[in-house]
């Protein structure tokens, strides 16, 4: 949980999945084998001031956040993917990037602990 | 099962996508997965056609639309959507 409501909501999963498990799983395994390094990659780009990759990585996170219910990042991702776009450091990005970094970390532990042993 | 599937072809550079098309899709089609234009056209230059592909655009080294490019250079290529 976060101030703001759950970290995550598999509920479009689900529907996906149609009641399948395995695809939840299958798709859950993805997101923890992958994900992790494309927001390491996001800050390093934003950290190396290379605002245009940040702003590619944050295009390419973007559904996988959706897709995982992620609501406390729908705003933020896109706002990291314009910024970067246009190249454009303002004073709330570094919190930006912050956030999102803290949040996906968050996101990470509590799907691995979901995950069957 | 179903006798004969179509074959689909999905070409996407982000993985958590192109696995969830690939989940959504095996159990009706034949779905083989690449992660870019140039391994997609690498596949089919080697013999393999598929029934349907479906591209991202923005993907390294050659995106959809340099994908879509190289297929129509084909006539071979040309008649799949």
């Amino acid at each position: 949980m976060t101030e703001q409501g759950p970290l995550f909501d598999l509920k479009q999963l689900d529907e996906l999945a149609a009641g399948s498990p395995d695809f939840v799983n299958v798709m859950i395994d993805t997101f923890l084998t992958h994900t992790p390094e494309q927001v390491e990659h996001l800050v390093s780009a934003f950290q190396q001031g290379e605002l245009k990759r940040m702003g590619e990585i944050a295009h390419k996170l973007k559904p996988s956040i959706d897709l995982f219910g992620i609501s406390g990042l729908t705003a933020t991702v896109r706002s990291i993917e314009q910024k970067g776009k246009a190249e454009h450091r303002d004073d709330k990005l570094s919190a930006e990037v912050l956030e999102l970094d803290r949040v996906m970390t968050l996101v990470f532990e509590e799907l691995h602990k979901m995950r069957p042993q | 099962m179903i006798p004969n599937p179509k074959h689909v072809l999905i070409i996407d550079d982000e993985p958590v996508m192109r696995k969830l098309l690939e989940q959504i899709l095996k159990s009706k089609y034949h779905v083989t997965t690449l992660e870019n234009g140039q391994e997609a056209l690498n596949w089919m230059y080697s013999g393999n056609i598929p029934d349907l592909v479906v591209a991202d655009l923005k993907m390294p080294v050659i995106d959809g639309f340099e994908y879509s490019n190289g297929c129509a250079k084909a006539a071979f290529f040309r008649m799949f959507p």
